[in-house]
């Protein structure tokens, strides 16, 4: 058959495909001339709760807070919400919701507006990571890190005379706070604008670490981080395509350029005895975009993306503390961001479908480049260097062709190429293909079994040898920039049976590095999961679920020659299993919870044939929740919470690690997380408004 | 689509006629097919549907418990949105649920099923999910090659419609909802290192659009690093000195969806910075347990425990220190 045979065939059936769906599918006409409504409990009045109680947390510390609760120490909490919503003539609406209002995990939500016309909202949310709360430094904490007058440098931490008496303690910990105000309103029929404005403050300290080449000392670093973010597009829709074009321009600002710390030790000389570490830069960030859609005859449809992006860095350099001109004194830097992209899908037959998408992706940095003197770590004049700028070129294709045999069986196939091409990198091009297969079978009662399994590898080419840096084994197996094979394989299954639903994913991956004998050489990964719930009656449910994961690869590295000298096997095991359950009997209602998670991290590490092991790295999560409800009335709710969650941890970073037990790090003496906690909480709810009876 | 009247005309260098001729049978598949084409486009113009006579005071004369009536709570409930399933002019139950007379006046088994959504729902996934894009194509934009419609995936499957507050549009619910099915990452959001997503600080869809978009795993942004900096904007750059990986793609050393090692890092310091780099300035050293603290081996602290090589190299995302070069300031 020619070409041109083939293209005329391809219409045929897609034109008889169009015709046999359309006249299969009638769009109907509804005689609407007696549709009043008359039943319908349209939405009317106003309606609220407000709660008020009390959480006492015993135990709680650092760690605990670490799991964004609020809840860092030991004590009282006020347990205070409210919300409620309002609904006028014409669809006028307004509602609002305050949550958790006596903790720092705070948020609030204002709602306004006409149902269909236009929205406002506002917004507040609090996100609090504590660290750690019995971290010390014999630093006196700001931009610039000082220590006492009479302190007394020395080779070694052991060695500072003065760092006992000195040690005072610090908390390390972010609090995060979103606030932000969007609105949309329909404009026209088919046209409806919207805009947002959102800041984000993130406030706290955290650790980093400043070297001297063999020496190093954490600091407990301030952060003052805003970036704010504007956003306005507007969207076209009618029957079978939609189009929507927006811009957003997002500032991130920072109140600190560097941090400059006094040196505990004795390696800095000359006019000063301070470093200087520098701190995020102050960015801009513009972008607009342009997405479409548009359904097609025979159950397709194609849709597109457009976006350009560009990212700004204007802000002034740190001054140079050596002497000698630097290059410049602002860094000039611009990277311009593009992505295009279209997806197609069509299922023209009730028993096939075919989906695919095509993306490019660019990362080109404009910024501006110059040779720079490098003093390392503030002390070791070092050569100049030329600033490198990455960019890169992505394009992806993707595609997928599934056929359904008959009513429970269905096969398909698919596949995709992932090509990145880099600009000043070490590996100039690096080349994904995958494919795979995948059966779905249903052969009733609620059963759904699907069955996925292939094989990728991954080809770089066009090592540049100029760009390696000083040293590295050009053939050193890097994660994302060699030569890779994988294979892999995942069974999904599900049961939704009337009272019992069961849910089930495994999966199992293995790669290979096969070029190098250097850097990584395997990887592989296994895991299970699945949840059991069993729901006998609206009032009463259960679950039960479980997983488990292992993660394993190996590594290989040297001295000085180019053959491998050492190696390390690192396997982290995690397994979690879970059951909780409801119920709710006349007035009562009781909820209980019971999750155990624990990791496991094994590392060894050595010479081949002669691996070490390390200390195994643990954690443990046990967390037991349990609650009564009484419903006194409609309107109002008496509750009583009780969690109990016990967190056990052992690391060999951190163990051991006290400010001057190392030779060569001053340390904050970072612990690894440890608590047990016991969260007791009663509260009261009072509804009022139509729904609680009392319009 | 015309072919005959319409036809361009020979070109110049025209075979004979009768191999013209076999062009023209070669048409005779898509001149039949054109015209089923327009038989059918005449039936549609010409059908009559069967909705029910009083709209949904039929239904709602049956279905008269608040599981159905919470509807009336939601958007889709809204008398005054004109469209909405309920505003002027609109099919209202039968808008989604499709054409009930038949079901509304049939008895016993054979009364006919209107469109059902959900999990346990007989209707196809594919009429399913029509019935919800006739009017929300433009929020899913990219739903027909996104992998959850290649999955068979219904709109109902996800969404509880009839709820005054649909739990996966709730940060606090939605985790469960997607988890259901996606079960191992449900799993990584209790590993010891996850983002606030099972404490309802962040949903699935913080980052990944369900209903697909134009960026791998229907990611919200165009790319991995773009949509992490959305938040982590601090590490956006562009930076004076950058860290190739980071600018390419943060999941080279995060797991975003949870770890075991701390910082959602997907492999310990220093044997994750070992998988990609070797001799580099100082020699690429076996950092075994014997350089532990208190092993009586060479103590290999600083760059073995605390931040181990992020105790000297702590710009790891890029520095603007002119001498930051080596990202240690």
């Amino acid at each position: 058959m020619s070409p041109r045979h083939l293209v005329r065939l391809i219409i045929a059936t897609v034109l008889a495909a169009s015709a046999a769906a359309l006249a299969a599918d009638p769009p109907l006409v509804a005689d609407m001339a007696n549709w009043k409504c008359e039943l319908c409990p349209f939405d009317k009045g106003y309606d609220g709760a407000v709660t008020v109680g009390v959480d006492y947390a015993s135990g709680a510390n650092a760690s605990y807070g670490r799991y964004y609760n609020g809840m860092d120490h030991q004590g009282g909490y006020a347990d205070l919400s409210a919300a409620g919503d309002y609904v006028g003539a014409e669809g006028r609406h307004i509602d609002y919701a305050l949550e958790d209002v006596g903790l720092s995990t705070r948020r609030g939500l204002i709602r306004a507006g006409t149902y269909g016309l236009y929205d406002i909202t506002l917004r507040y949310d609090g996100i609090p990571v504590s660290r750690q709360d019995a971290t010390v430094t014999p630093f006196y904490t700001g931009a610039i890190q000082t220590l006492s007058a009479g302190w007394v440098p020395a080779g070694t931490p052991a060695g500072m005379a003065a760092l006992q008496s000195n040690l005072h303690g610090v908390q390390i910990g972010t609090e995060r706070r979103t606030y932000s105000i969007d609105g949309r309103i329909r404009a026209l029929d088919r046209l409806s604008f919207f805009a947002r404005f959102e800041r984000q403050e993130k406030t706290g300290s955290q650790i980093l670490g400043a070297g001297f080449l063999t020496q190093a000392v954490q600091l407990a670093a301030p952060l003052s981080y805003t970036t704010d973010t504007v956003e306005a597009g507007v969207d076209w829709s009618a029957d079978r395509r939609s189009l929507r074009l927006s811009m957003s321009d997002s500032k991130f600002r920072s109140v600190d350029s560097l941090l400059a710390f006094q040196d505990p030790y004795l390696t800095l000389s000359g006019n000063t005895q301070f470093g200087a570490v520098s701190r995020p830069p102050e960015t801009d960030a513009r972008q607009w975009s342009l997405t479409g859609t548009t359904l097609l005859p025979l159950h397709s449809s194609a849709s597109m993306a457009i976006s350009q992006s560009e990212l700004k860095d204007d802000s002034a350099l740190l001054p140079s503390i050596y002497g000698g001109t630097p290059p410049a004194l602002a860094f000039d830097g611009n990277v311009m961001l593009t992505h295009l992209a279209a997806t197609f899908s069509s299922h023209p037959l009730a028993n096939w479908s075919a989906r695919g998408r095509a993306s490019y992706d660019q990362r080109r940095d404009d910024s501006s480049t110059a040779a720079w003197q490098q003093y390392l770590t503030d002390q070791v004049p070092s050569a100049m260097v030329e600033n490198s700028h990455y960019g890169f070129e992505r394009t992806v294709v993707d595609g997928s062709l599934d056929w359904r045999v008959f009513r429970q069986l269905s096969l398909g196939i698919a596949g995709d190429r992932r090509e990145v091409k880099r600009t000043d990198s070490v590996v100039a091009k690096t080349a994904d293909g995958r494919t795979y297969g995948r059966a779905r079978w249903l052969p009733g009662y609620g059963l759904e079994l699907t069955v996925k399994g292939g094989a990728a590898h991954r080809e770089a080419s066009g090592i540049d040898l100029s760009r390696v840096l000083l040293g590295q084994d050009p053939l050193l197996s890097i994660y994302n920039l060699s030569n890779r094979d994988r294979d892999f394989g995942e069974v999904d299954a599900t049961l939704a049976g009337k009272t019992l639903a069961f849910s089930a994913q495994m999966s199992a991956a293995n790669d290979r590095y096969g070029r190098s004998m250097l850097g990584l050489l395997s990887g592989r990964e296994r895991r299970a999961a699945g949840t059991l719930t069993w729901t006998p009656s609206e009032t009463l449910s259960g679950y039960l679920d479980g997983g488990y994961q292992t993660r394993t690869s190996t590594q290989a590295g040297r001295y000085d020659t180019h053959a491998p000298t050492w190696a390390a096997d690192l396997r982290d095991r995690y397994t979690h299993w879970g059951l909780g359950g409801r119920w709710i009997v006349r007035q009562w209602d009781y909820a209980l919870d019971y999750t155990h998670a624990q990791a496991n991290g094994d590392t060894a590490v050595g010479p081949f044939g002669g691996l070490a092991a390390f200390p195994a790295e643990t954690t443990q999560f046990d967390s037991y929740r349990f609650s009564i409800g009484f419903a006194k009335s409609e309107a109002l709710t008496l509750k009583l919470r009780w969690a109990y969650q016990n967190y056990s941890a052992a690391d060999w970073a951190y163990d051991g690690v006290a400010p001057a037990s190392l030779t060569n790090l001053l340390a904050l003496g970072a612990v690894a997380p440890q608590h047990k906690v016991n969260v007791f909480a009663a509260s009261f709810t009072y509804r009022y408004g139509k729904r609680a009876g009392g319009e | 689509m015309r072919y005959g009247s319409n036809a361009r005309p020979y070109p110049m260098n025209a075979r004979s006629p009768c191999i013209q001729g076999s062009r023209y049978r070669a048409l005779a598949p898509i001149l039949v097919a054109f015209a089923l084409w327009v038989y059918a486009s005449a039936a549609v113009s010409a059908s009559v549907g069967t909705y029910t006579e009083k709209g949904a005071d039929t239904c709602l004369d049956c279905h008269e418990d608040s599981a159905v009536t919470g509807i009336f709570r939601t958007a889709h409930g809204r008398p005054t949105d004109a469209h909405a399933p309920f505003g002027h002019g609109q099919l209202q139950c039968e808008a989604c649920h499709g054409p009930g007379d038949a079901h509304a006046n049939g008895t016993g088994k054979s009364r006919p099923s209107v469109i059902r959504f959900g999990k346990k729902s007989q209707t196809s996934k594919e009429v399913q999910n029509e019935q919800c894009l006739t009017c929300h194509a433009k929020n899913a934009a990219h739903w027909g090659a996104n992998a959850h419609a290649g999955n068979q995936v219904a709109c109902g499957d996800c969404h509880t419609l009839h709820q005054p507050k649909d739990p996966v549009r709730d940060f606090r619910t939605q985790t469960l909802v997607c988890t259901s099915c996606h079960q191992a990452r449900g799993a990584d959001a209790l590993k010891p290192s996850h983002h606030p997503l099972l404490e309802g600080k962040m949903g699935c869809s913080s980052c990944h659009a369900p209903h697909g978009s134009t960026a791998p795993s229907a990611l919200k942004a165009n790319t991995v690093t773009e949509l992490c900096t959305t938040c982590h904007a601090e590490n956006r750059g562009p930076f004076l000195w950058e860290h190739e990986p980071v600018a390419e793609d943060c999941s080279n050393c995060h797991d975003a969806h949870g770890a075991t090692q701390p910082s959602l890092l997907k492999s310990r310091p220093p044997f994750l910075c070992q998988q990609c780099h070797d001799v580099q300035g100082h020699p690429s050293v076996s950092y075994g347990p014997d350089g532990l603290s208190g092993s009586g081996g060479v103590q290999r602290g600083v760059f073995l425990q605390a931040g181990s090589c992020l105790n000297c190299h702590s710009k790891v995302h890029g520095s603007n220190h002119p001498s930051g070069s080596k990202l240690m300031r």
